[in-house]
């Protein structure tokens, strides 16, 4: 079994919601979720809006504190370690944001922008050392060097795309973050930052977390693939077995969502008109039961709890329990 | 006759870093009942082209040149105030973003009140709000008297958007444009929004110009697809071709560049990125980035080429048959 970089167990986030002078409701953003990520490979978070995974991206890395569970990453459990015994940690977790546009300050050059990783971690001791670093990263990302003096508006979204890569890539990470890292670039862009992404990783090992929504980048992206709805991951299991032979009913309607690129293939006229409500102070029992056109009763009464199935995946789904009874909703 | 007609239509924008030619010489044309997508990245001049259509360009951009008929009639030629009949209800428009059509402070019914009554002046307020809710009720929003006295904000994204398709079809246009009318959504949303769209234009035989950056979305709903790159439309055929016998080499990288599902092998991305849109090359824009470039291909643009139901600007494609490569 390779070597672990990351083991997630039951993390919960919860943002509390202030109503009124005495009431405090808490947005369950991410509830009881586990994983195991090792090295040199990539888990994909899938899942749309309001499902939790951008939440979950920031709390693996403690960018948000978490309300319940452990995060123990490089046999170091992180869950609350103080800020500074987690500052030097920070080195060998990094995170690449989507929007190509507010990530890079505009006021700085992209050589200050990438060398700022590199003296906050006091990674380089010389001038000279600090410039061919700089350079290596540019030369990484396959930007040319001059790129060095200008300021991101002068850059195209790709071209940013690249440097926040090179900025992440600056301190050696093991672990990358990776929000949503495509989802504001062409398709042609998109597919050389991916084979970029591709390519860095058989290089370092480093292992990335990949969150999108778009189902198809993930998939192409990931070996294993969590899909997320409302805060809970309701599958789990390899990319291949997951989006080929989907089980869990939210995965199977989400699959079917996806348009193919073939006018022979047309998507079936959908008659669902549901969108997922915020999971507020959540009662129990399953959060898509409203939608799911299998519905039991246990469904509106307990939360299922991930269930193997074999093959290393796992789903969230009273269908696959053998405790559930057959009554129908 | 086509319903819509664009021909040799170039669109600048006038910036402080000089001339911008967004549009140089397109020509397209969509026919009754017909839906026709176009397709291209950024910079391509897509969503410039259909609001020259509409004629709600800014300020500072310029119609260089061309025309554009619309049922037998050239909308350049017409008065603001014709125009303005025209609008919102022979042809009628929706956008990406419905937080931006969407007046916050007025309640979907007095929305699509005000919509129809522009349109219909001198009838009654219970005859705008009847037929809004009857088109509430054809884009499947559920209880559609009691959304008529919501305020957007109240509203999901999806929602909003059936709104929007709802307050277009009001007027009953015979041309819908979309301008990446699914492209904030969600992708189950989005799934929902395209087959919506689909049944509708069925049902009204109304002729959509559906603009979107995704392939697979235009695979979705058109009938045709124009491919556009760099403010040139370098391709258009009928949908199964454009996937199953694309010509113009960008239409083919394109196409190889789309992430499918299931499918793991290395994505081929296109190298290098689009030309300065302040200038306009001698000969064919994609020059730079075309693996099969000739050298006439730098001197001069490749004129139009039919081959079958397709027309392809590509010099691979013109000049003696016997020239012809796959």
């Amino acid at each position: 079994m390779a070597e672990a970089i990351l083991e997630v167990e039951g993390l919960s986030k919860y943002f509390p919601i202030r109503e009124g002078l005495l009431r405090t409701r808490y947005l369950h953003a991410v509830e009881d979720v586990s994983f195991v990520l090792e090295k040199g490979k990539t888990i994909g978070v899938i899942g749309e809006t309001g499902s939790g995974k951008t939440t979950l991206g920031k709390t693996v890395i403690r960018l948000y504190k978490p309300s319940k569970g452990r995060i123990i990453f490089r046999g170091t459990d992180i869950t609350s370690l103080p800020e500074k015994r987690l500052r030097p940690l920070r080195k060998y977790m990094q995170i690449v944001y989507q929007d190509p546009y507010s990530s890079l300050n505009p006021r700085m050059r992209i050589r200050d922008i990438i060398a700022r990783p590199l003296l906050i971690h006091r990674l380089v001791s010389s001038r000279e050392e600090l410039d061919n670093r700089i350079r290596e990263l540019l030369e990484e990302v396959e930007l040319p060097i001059n790129v060095m003096y200008r300021y991101p508006h002068e850059l195209s979204g790709g071209q940013r795309q690249r440097v926040a890569i090179a900025r992440a890539l600056a301190t050696e990470p093991e672990l990358i973050v990776l929000d949503e890292p495509t989802s504001a670039l062409d398709v042609s862009v998109q597919a050389q930052i991916l084979n970029l992404l591709k390519s860095i990783q058989r290089t370092h090992k480093t292992s990335y977390i990949f969150i999108s929504h778009d189902i198809s980048v993930v998939s192409y992206m990931s070996d294993e693939v969590m899909v997320m709805y409302s805060g809970v991951v309701v599958e789990k299991g390899p990319t291949d077995t997951v989006i080929n032979n989907p089980k869990h009913p939210y995965t199977r309607m989400l699959i079917s969502s996806v348009p193919k690129p073939d006018p022979r293939e047309k998507l079936p006229e959908v008659m669902e008109v549901a969108e997922p409500r915020l999971p507020i102070d959540p009662p129990p029992g399953c959060r898509y039961r409203d939608r799911c056109p299998y519905a039991l009763h246990i469904c509106s009464k307990k939360d299922p709890p991930p269930i193997s199935i074999g093959g290393r995946r796992t789903v969230r789904c009273w269908l696959y329990s053998s405790e559930a009874g057959t009554g129908r909703e | 006759m086509p319903l819509l007609e664009v021909v040799n239509l170039s669109v600048n924008y006038y910036t402080d870093e000089g001339v911008v030619y967004a549009v140089d010489k397109v020509s397209l044309s969509i026919g009754r009942g017909e839906v026709v997508a176009l397709v291209g990245e950024s910079g391509s001049g897509k969503s410039t082209l259909a609001h020259a259509v509409m004629r709600l360009l800014p300020e500072y951009a310029e119609i260089a040149s061309g025309r554009i008929m619309f049922d037998g009639v050239d909308l350049l030629s017409l008065t603001d105030e014709e125009m303005n009949k025209i609008r919102g209800r022979d042809i009628s428009m929706i956008f990406q973003e419905p937080n931006i059509a969407l007046n916050p402070v007025f309640t979907i019914g007095e929305f699509m009140k005000d919509v129809y009554l522009a349109h219909h002046p001198g009838a009654k307020p219970e005859e705008a709000l009847k037929k809004a809710a009857e088109l509430l009720r054809a884009v499947r929003i559920p209880s559609p008297e009691k959304t008529l006295k919501r305020y957007p904000h109240e509203l999901s994204g999806g929602m909003k958007q059936r709104v929007l398709i709802a307050t277009a079809l009001l007027n009953e246009p015979s041309l819908l444009i979309a301008d990446e009318p699914t492209s904030a959504l969600d992708v189950s949303v989005q799934a929902q929004i395209l087959t919506l769209l689909r049944r509708l234009q069925r049902e009204r035989r109304m002729s959509i110009l559906f603009i979107t950056h995704n392939m697979a979305v235009a695979a979705q709903i058109a009938d045709r697809i124009a491919v556009m790159y760099a403010g040139k439309v370098l391709e258009i055929a009928p949908t199964e071709d454009i996937f199953y016998k694309p010509l113009h080499p960008y239409t083919r990288m394109l196409i190889k560049a789309i992430p499918r599902l299931g499918d793991k092998r290395e994505l081929t991305p296109l190298p290098g990125t689009i030309p300065d849109l302040r200038r306009r090359p001698q000969g064919c824009i994609f020059y730079d980035r075309c693996p099969s470039a000739k050298p006439v291909c730098k001197r001069s643009e490749p004129p139009a080429t039919r081959l079958g139901n397709a027309l392809v600007y590509c010099w691979l494609y013109s000049g003696k048959k016997s020239h012809r490569r796959e």
